[in-house]
This record gives structure tokens, C-alpha cells and sequence, in this order.
């Protein structure tokens, strides 16, 4: 009895190990080297089949994910008959850390889209292949928008190409700005701190609402009244970040916070900035193009977008979207940067556009496609002069620099001077990492 | 310890009363999910939406693959309870009725696997799974699920079956019984009440892992219901009332395995058979 | 403690059972031991070993051994010190929290009432929500002027004299991410002590009133001592908890305001994850484990004693 339990209890441990690894993924692809010379023409020889894995974040139920699948992907196979497409939709929680996991098990997908952000940190921790190499990589180089592309390079090589881009403008509620005694947006800072005063006092309305101090909202103002991060190689803070057109950037942003002509979301107050905004409290806010697509049917003729307020540094705006990338990884090189050339045409940025998705090429943007929805002229604009974040390795951790620098400001608990001096210092450090 | 009937009656006050501190929040979440599209909470607040529809429900329900995230998360769930009510309770009698070296300093490092934050290990246990060939399976998730069980059921267990008599078991003993006898027919009947509690905890920590998951399943269709929520929070908004009206949906299962697991607190079950 | 069977004799026949009695136990270890050893103890070493490097994540990266420079980074920290405070505050006031309010619930749910079962599900439901939801749900709660909670307190209860932006100010901040904590275990708490409360044979309680003991008396007497057991249990393994505090301080309040609510582990998080600075983060992660280990031998001490009957 007793022997027969023990090896009972081994059996059994046995049998769950194998049982689970029988049931393993299957071999990765093999490498196809032939391929690399005869690709251009695929139809000459029949090449082996491979399968190419794609990771990415298009919206599950919006129409994002269903055209990637039902009319990009099947026009990709078409063309290429054997390359198969694995597409992965990912929840975007948690995907950097599934990300960097996978990268430490040598196990990362073939391509993604990935977040503008994160291009230049997988860079330097050498998950990414260097695109400069790839046949028809300087074409497809010049065909692209400056700014979005400008997230993809570290240390003078390139490691991705931008898939989609938005940015932030100006979107407001004409009803308010008719209170305001206005009869068009205001294109100046002057006119838009007059517009603010119209609403000042009124317990329960604002001119604007602020998304909060983090950058992504707080970076468009700060650039527009002249402040600057960094020097335009983005290899050094001080005399930038803390230069007198910046400290009384951050002066005139944080008056305007004290005097109450903000809207309390400047400091995390409620209601939300959509919230407010929807039940006719803030008379504008700065969004993407997403706000039009969600908001379409409660508001109705109640958002019209414009220009970021110019002041003394124009009308600056800040570069969101994402990035295609291919993994150091992947053995199926040729295939991966076929689809990649494949998802920057206008065949596919067109079909894409559709969803909401704004191109990145100046000839799909041009597509009557985009003339549409009637609300892409203000971003298309915005995105001229649209500015990225710090695409540098280390941009999470300036993140929070730069947001607690605001905070601190904006709570009084620091000068504006003081605050950006330390704040400099600390990202010059950053900036060489 | 039974009250009097007047005494219970104004526990029963006093019990409905204070629930409604524990279920405010949750009618809050029911309200959320009833509402049309909620990208953000509503403002001013309402407890109950104007006009409640069970639109996100369907939604929800019917969205890409729901149905089968669902028998995978029962899939794994049901390997999991089984395995870790079976696992430890062995770990936790052989600790709690024999002696044999080492046996205290094993239990500290037990113990002490569950001090340390647990995404210490996830690249190290990620990388343990894929020299195993266990990435992108559901056993292979179970199992490793199963293990993660092990140690802080393993500590419960030993403390109830402490707490059991032992007198049964030398009676067993003195019949020429072994342990395996003793574990199956006196340690396992008398602690119904603490492997019910181990089982739903374990039950309710399957169904909701999200972490390990979305980690280790890469293909579609192997997904399991929490990441399929997850898909419903996109990067730039939310559509709460549709998260919320998923998660509503993936409770279910938890509360009947609750109310299923609960069934095996019946006070005085460790008398039976005592001393008769 | 368990004490084996003492041989009356030691004759060869008796030297050959104990030597059975001590194989005894290991055909029950052998599974639990091998999956905890492979998944669990192993990729934890290995984490662990991180603390005394600069570590890439990348395969067949160099990694730079720097001994303690980790450790001795830690505690000049002034950010990892106040994240350690509040995960201590957070411990400190939520774990006696939920087992007051758990063990009164089960005390009252072991009772023959009415619709018995209903109320144990009503209160176990907060255990069953995921932790994102009721965040939200709870951030919205207490924040901003029209928020629910001052409504209550100051339009109702007239407690409040104005109203309170809860997540902008430290303590208020900590109330909000304390309630949550504290109202999400009670339903835990509420299950462990009824399992607990099972195990009490009826003949003690007969026993101590025929002794003449009052109800409030065998509460401490006899129902107490017999559960020091499973207090122990949910003691030590709430302490655990709290100190992994983390998805709904960072849905709630973010840290903020100005990082004052920050707790260790979104910091130990966002050192390793976030900025690829592992072996600090790891650092910080094995430093908290010896805090929680100094924190559960000392309540071990204390509560695990007497545990013989």
C-alpha cells in the first residue's frame, strides 16, 4: 500500500510535466535566407511558406482590429501568398511588461506597433534590428512625416518607422465661446487669456481644462509659450529646460492655474476633463482625434477644433501615435520588412485612415478619405509644427521628472525658477543614458 | 454559541444594515454597467442610471471569442482548485503530523517565498517556463499556478490540521492503518470547512489572474476571460460601463463556487465521530 | 508541536517502524516540494540574485556585479523611505481593520439567521471584484466637490463642514486608499474566520456555560484561544499584503499628490519595469522581504505560541 503511493504520487508528477509538455508551442519558423535574394519578385519561384507574428493595440471594438484583419492583412497575403500573417491583438495593460519579459526569454514577436514612446528604450536595451540596412529603407525614409519619424531613431540609427501619428489641438464648444463674447477661437495667447477672464468667477465654469501636470498635456502650452526640454538633439537640459523663455513659460501657466482660469484638473479636480467638457462646464480642452470619434454622437456640433494657442513659440502641439517595429529576434527578416514596407503604403495607411487611424505619409493624408469625418483639417494642420517628447531611452523616467516639476509649481511648493533648475540638471543626467 | 431568538433577530438588523456598506459600492458598479456608454464616470453622480438598458451586457457577451475565454478560464481554474486543494493538503499533513529533518527550515521558505514581491521572479519563472516548454499552454499555466498555490496553502492547511484531535488518528493507527489512510478517511473529512476555504480563494484567484496570463498565452484563442476584459480598456478611453458590464459577467462563476464552497462551514463537524 | 510516537522498547522490530514512520511523510512532501522548488524557490533566487547587479534583462548580456551598492543606494533614497511609510501606515491601520470587522462579521454569520447564506455572499462580494473596477469605482467616490462620499458626510451627516478634495491632501488621500483596503478584506477575513469558527467543538461551549460563563466570557475563553491558530494564519498573510499595496494606490491617487502617497512596491515596480533599473528595483524588493520577514516573526512570537491544545 505504502510503495504503491509513492509511486503513485510520482506517476502522477510525471505525467503532468509530460502532459503539459507535449503540449508546447510549436517550433519557431525556420530562417529564410533564400529568400533575401529572390524576394523582390516572389512570384518567379514559389519561396517556402512563413509565418510572421504581429503584436499590436488596434481597438478591439472599434473598427480598428476588424479592417487590420479583413482588409489589410488579406490585401498583404495577396500580394505575398506565402507569408502568413499571425496578428496578435494585445491589451495595451501591461504590454510593456509582457514586452520586456519576452524580450528577456528571447521570445518576441517578429513585428509591432508600438507606442512612439517606447521605440527609442527597446532600442538601447538591443531588442530592435536596425532598419538603415533594409533594401528601400531611404525611400520609405524621405516618405514620411519629420516628426513621427524622429521617434524611431537612437544614436543615429533606426529602428522602426512610424505606422500611425496623432497629436493634440485646440477643441472647444462654440456655445462657450459665445458667452465669451467670441466669435472664433482664440489663435493668440492674448486671445486666449481674455477668453479665460470671461469665465472667471463663475463657480462652475471654465474657459479651459487641463488634462493635468503630466507632459503629454502640459507640454503643448509650455512649448507654444517658448519653453523648451531639451537642445534639438536632445543631448542636453540645462540652459533649455531652465532658460528664461521656459521659467516664464512656467510662470505664465501657473499664474493662470492660481487665478483659478484653469479648471480644477489642472490638479486632478473633478469633474474629468471629458466629463466636464460633455456637460457644458469647460468651455475646451486638447485632445486627439479619438475625442471626435467617441464623443460623435453626444456632441454634436459642440466641438470644433483649432490651433493650440500661439504665443511666443508658435502654436506647438505634441506627436502621439505609434511606431512599426521589427524584433532582433525574428527569423523571417525579409517577410517582417515586406509587411512593414506593406503597412506604410497608401494602400494600407488609406484603408487604415478609415478607422481613425491618422496617416503618416503626406500622400495618404492627401486621400478625399481624410476629408471625411470632417474634423482631420485641424490635427493635420497641428501636426506641421507638432513636436515629439524626448525620444530618448530614458523618456519614463523624464516623465516624471518633468510632471512632478509641474506639480510642485502648480501646488506652490516650489518657483518656477528653482524647480526647472533642479528639474535640468536631473534630465541633463537622464539625457546620456 | 447560539443566540436566543430575540438575539438573532436584532443580529439580522444589524447584519442588513451594515451590508449595505459592502454593497453600495457594488450597486454603483451595476448602475455603471446598465448606463448606455459611460467613457467616464458620470457627473454629477446618480445611483441609478435614467434609462438602464442591458446593451453592454450583450455587448460583452457576444464580443470576439468571450465564449471561449470563458471555458479556457473554467479549464484552468477547475485544474488549479483541484491541484492545489490536492497538493497542499498532503504538504500541509505531512508538516503538521510528522517529524523528519529540516522540516521547520523547509516551512520558512515557504513562508518566506510569500514575502517577497512576486514581480521579482516574473522574468526568472518566465524563462524556467519556456526551458520547460510550457509558454503558450493552458496546463502549463495551471501547473505553474498550482505551484504559486502551494506555499501559502500549504501555511493554512497546517494550521487547521493542527488544531485537529489526534486521538482518531492513533485510533487508526491501533487498527494497523497507515498515513495515507489516516490523511484520506480522518485529516481530509475533518477539515472540510478549511479545504472549501482554500478551494474558493484558490477558485477566485485562477478565474482572476490577469499577470501570468497575459504573459505566458500568446495565441488568441488559448486567452483566458480576464484578458479578455482587458481588451475592452483601450489606450486613450475607456468604455466603463462595458468593462464593468464584462466584469459583472465574469463574477458569476465566482459567487456560485462561493456560494457552492461555503455549504462546508457546518459548526461542530470536527465532533463527528469523536468521542462518541 | 507534533512529537512522534516514543518506542516503548528498541527492539529491532521497533527500530524498523520508526525508521518506517520517518519515510512516512515524504511520498506527501515529494509533489508540493518538486513544484515549489522548480517554479516557485528557484526563479525567486534567481530574482533575487539581481539585487547585487547592474542587470540587462537581454540574453547573454554582461552583467556588472556591484555587491552592496544597491542596498547602500536604497537607504539614501528619500523616495523608497516615504514609500516605506506609507506601506507601513496602510499595514498598520487595515490589518487590524479587516480582522475586527471580518472576525465580527463571522461571529455574527455563524449565527442561525435569516437568509444566512445571502449575507455571507453579500459581504464576500467585494473580495470577488477585481481590483481595477473598485478603484475606479472608489476614486470616484471620494473625488472632487460633487463626490458621493461628501454628499454624504457633509449634506447628510453634517460631519463635514465643507467639502473635502479627498485624493489632493495627503491624510485624506490615505483615508480614501485605506477604506478601499479595509472594505475589499472584510469578506476575506469574514471566510477564514468562519472556516476557523467550524473547527470549535460544541461540547466546550456546553461545557464552559454549564461552568456558568457568560456568552462575552467563552468569546474570550474558549472561541479566541481555539482560533489563535487561523489568526495567526490571516495575520501574517495580511501583513504580506499590505505591504504589496500597489493597483489601487496607482489608480487612485497616482502617488500623488507630489509622490507623498506613493507605496514600495509601485516604486520597486517602475525602477525595474519602468526604467529598466533592476537591480536597484530588486534591491529595493529584497530589502522589503527582510521587513515583512523581521514584521511576521515578530507577530509569530507573539500569537504563535500556546498554539498547542
Amino acid at each position: 500500500m505504502y510503495r504503491k503511493t509513492i509511486a503513485a504520487i510520482c506517476a502522477l508528477t510525471l505525467l503532468l510535466m509530460a502532459g503539459c509538455s507535449s503540449s508546447t508551442s510549436k517550433p519557431a519558423d525556420s530562417a529564410q535566407p533564400s529568400t533575401a535574394n529572390t524576394g523582390a519578385t516572389p512570384e518567379k519561384k514559389q519561396p517556402d511558406p512563413v509565418t510572421i507574428t504581429f503584436w499590436h493595440t488596434y481597438s478591439a471594438d472599434g473598427s480598428e482590429n476588424k479592417t487590420l484583419n479583413e482588409v489589410v492583412i488579406p490585401a498583404f497575403q495577396k500580394k505575398y501568398p506565402y507569408i502568413t500573417v499571425n496578428a496578435v491583438i494585445q491589451p495595451y495593460d501591461g504590454l510593456h511588461d509582457a514586452l520586456v519579459t519576452a524580450a528577456a526569454g528571447g521570445t518576441t514577436p517578429d513585428l509591432m506597433r508600438m507606442d512612439i514612446i517606447w521605440t527609442p528604450e527597446f532600442a538601447k536595451l538591443g531588442a530592435l534590428e536596425t532598419l538603415d540596412g533594409y533594401e528601400g529603407f531611404g525611400q520609405l525614409k524621405s516618405s514620411v512625416f519629420p516628426g513621427p519619424l524622429a521617434t524611431n531613431a537612437y544614436k543615429g540609427k533606426y529602428y522602426g518607422l512610424p505606422l500611425d501619428t496623432n497629436t493634440q489641438v485646440f477643441i472647444y464648444n462654440p456655445d462657450l465661446l459665445k458667452e465669451a463674447n467670441l466669435s472664433a477661437p482664440p489663435k493668440t495667447w492674448d486671445e486666449f487669456k481674455k477668453y479665460l477672464e470671461a469665465f472667471k468667477g463663475q463657480a462652475d465654469k471654465s474657459g479651459y481644462a487641463p488634462g493635468g501636470p503630466y507632459p503629454w498635456a502640459m507640454l503643448p502650452l509650455f512649448w507654444s509659450l517658448g519653453g523648451k526640454v531639451t537642445n534639438d538633439d536632445y543631448t542636453k537640459a540645462s540652459g533649455f529646460l531652465n532658460s528664461d523663455a521656459s521659467v516664464a513659460a512656467l510662470t505664465e501657466l501657473a499664474t493662470l492655474g492660481k487665478d483659478g482660469l484653469f479648471a480644477g484638473t489642472l490638479l486632478g479636480g473633478q469633474p474629468g476633463t471629458w466629463d466636464g467638457y460633455k456637460a457644458g462646464q469647460y468651455g475646451a480642452l486638447l485632445d486627439g482625434p479619438w475625442f471626435f470619434a467617441i464623443m460623435g454622437n453626444d456632441l454634436k456640433g459642440k466641438m470644433v477644433g483649432a490651433p493650440v494657442p500661439a504665443g511666443k513659440g508658435g502654436s506647438i502641439s505634441v506627436v502621439g501615435g505609434e511606431n512599426i517595429v521589427m524584433f532582433k529576434s525574428t527569423k523571417n527578416k525579409d517577410a517582417a520588412w515586406k509587411f512593414i514596407q506593406f503597412m506604410l503604403s497608401d494602400e494600407a495607411q488609406v484603408a487604415l485612415a478609415k478607422t481613425g487611424q491618422m496617416p503618416v505619409t503626406p500622400s495618404a493624408s492627401a486621400s478625399p478619405v481624410m476629408k471625411e469625418p470632417g474634423y482631420y483639417d485641424a490635427f493635420i494642420e497641428q501636426l506641421k509644427t507638432a513636436q515629439p517628447r524626448t525620444p530618448v531611452p530614458a523618456w519614463n523616467k523624464i516623465e516624471k521628472v518633468l510632471n512632478d516639476t509641474f506639480e510642485a509649481v502648480f501646488r506652490e511648493k516650489d518657483t518656477p525658477k528653482s524647480a526647472l533648475d533642479k528639474a535640468a540638471k536631473e534630465i541633463d543626467g537622464l539625457l546620456g543614458q | 454559541m447560539q443566540l436566543s431568538r430575540p438575539g438573532r433577530l436584532l443580529l439580522l438588523a444589524i447584519v442588513a444594515l451594515s451590508s449595505f456598506f459592502m454593497f453600495a459600492p457594488f450597486l454603483y458598479m451595476v448602475s455603471i454597467a446598465l448606463t448606455r456608454y459611460a467613457y467616464s464616470l458620470p457627473f454629477p453622480p446618480r445611483l441609478w442610471p435614467a434609462e438602464p438598458t442591458l446593451e453592454n451586457f450583450v455587448q460583452a457577451w457576444t464580443s470576439n471569442n468571450f465564449g471561449i475565454y470563458t471555458l479556457n478560464s473554467l479549464y484552468i481554474a477547475a485544474l488549479v482548485v483541484s491541484g492545489v486543494v490536492l497538493v497542499s493538503s498532503m504538504t500541509a499533513y505531512a508538516f503538521a503530523r510528522f517529524e523528519f529533518p529540516g522540516k521547520e527550515l523547509l516551512f520558512r521558505l515557504l513562508l518566506f517565498s510569500l514575502m517577497v514581491p512576486g514581480m521579482v521572479a516574473l522574468i526568472p519563472t518566465f524563462l524556467v517556463m519556456r526551458d520547460l516548454s510550457l509558454l503558450d499552454s493552458r496546463t502549463g499555466l495551471a501547473l505553474l499556478m498550482i505551484a504559486t498555490g502551494v506555499a501559502g496553502n500549504t501555511f493554512m492547511l497546517r494550521q487547521f490540521f493542527e488544531t485537529l484531535p489526534r486521538e482518531l488518528e492513533e485510533a487508526v493507527r491501533v487498527d494497523g492503518g497507515g498515513p495515507w489512510t489516516i490523511y484520506r478517511h480522518v485529516v481530509l473529512p475533518l477539515s472540510q470547512p478549511a479545504l472549501a476555504t482554500a478551494a474558493i480563494f484558490t477558485f477566485l484567484g485562477a478565474w482572476d489572474d490577469y499577470f501570468w496570463a497575459r504573459t505566458l498565452i500568446t495565441t488568441e484563442v488559448k486567452r483566458t476571460l480576464p484578458v479578455a476584459i482587458r481588451l475592452f480598456q483601450s489606450m486613450h478611453a475607456t468604455n466603463y460601463s462595458l468593462v464593468f458590464a464584462a466584469s459583472l459577467i465574469a463574477m458569476v462563476p465566482s459567487i456560485l463556487f462561493f456560494l457552492f464552497g461555503q455549504k462546508y462551514f457546518i459548526q461542530g463537524l470536527s465532533t463527528t465521530g469523536l468521542k462518541g | 508541536m507534533s512529537t512522534p510516537l516514543a518506542p516503548i522498547t528498541l527492539s529491532a522490530e521497533a527500530r524498523r517502524y520508526r525508521r518506517q514512520r520517518q519515510l512516512e511523510p515524504i511520498p506527501f512532501l515529494v509533489p508540493g516540494l518538486v513544484l515549489f522548488a522548480i517554479f516557485v524557490l528557484w526563479p525567486l533566487a534567481q530574482g533575487l540574485r539581481v539585487s547585487f547587479y547592474e542587470w540587462s534583462i537581454m540574453p547573454g548580456a554582461e552583467q556588472h556585479f556591484v555587491g552592496w551598492a544597491n542596498f547602500r543606494r536604497a537607504f539614501q533614497d528619500p523616495v523608497a523611505w516615504i514609500s516605506v511609510k506609507n506601506a507601513l501606515l496602510y499595514v498598520i491601520v487595515t490589518v487590524p481593520g479587516q480582522m475586527f470587522f471580518g472576525m465580527l462579521i463571522a461571529l455574527g454569520l455563524n449565527q442561525a439567521i435569516l437568509a444566512r447564506t445571502f449575507w455571507r455572499a453579500v459581504y464576500y462580494l467585494p473580495v470577488l471584484t477585481s481590483w481595477v473596477v473598485v478603484s475606479f469605482i472608489f476614486k470616484y467616490l471620494f473625488n472632487g466637490g460633487g463626490a458621493p462620499i461628501n454628499y454624504i458626510l457633509k449634506d447628510l451627516l453634517h460631519v463635514l463642514p465643507e467639502y473635502l478634495d479627498w485624493t489632493q491632501d495627503y491624510w485624506t488621500a490615505e483615508v480614501a486608499i485605506i477604506s478601499l483596503g479595509i472594505w475589499k478584506g472584510i469578506g476575506w477575513n469574514m471566510v477564514m474566520f468562519l472556516a476557523g469558527l467550524q473547527g470549535i467543538p460544541r461540547e466546550l461551549y456546553e461545557a464552559a456555560s454549564i461552568d456558568g460563563a457568560s456568552r462575552t466570557q467563552s468569546l474570550w475563553r474558549v472561541t479566541l484561544p481555539l482560533m489563535r491558530p487561523v489568526i495567526l494564519y490571516v495575520l501574517v498573510l495580511l501583513t504580506i499584503g499590505g505591504f504589496g499595496v500597489f493597483i489601487s494606490v496607482v489608480l487612485m491617487t497616482g502617488g500623488g499628490p507630489m509622490n507623498q502617497t506613493q507605496v514600495i512596491l509601485s516604486y520597486i515596480y517602475d525602477n525595474g519595469f519602468k526604467y529598466f533599473d533592476f537591480g536597484y528595483g530588486f534591491a529595493l524588493a529584497t530589502l522589503l522581504s527582510l521587513v515583512i520577514l523581521v514584521f511576521n516573526l515578530l507577530q509569530m512570537k507573539i500569537f504563535g505560541r500556546k498554539a498547542d491544545y
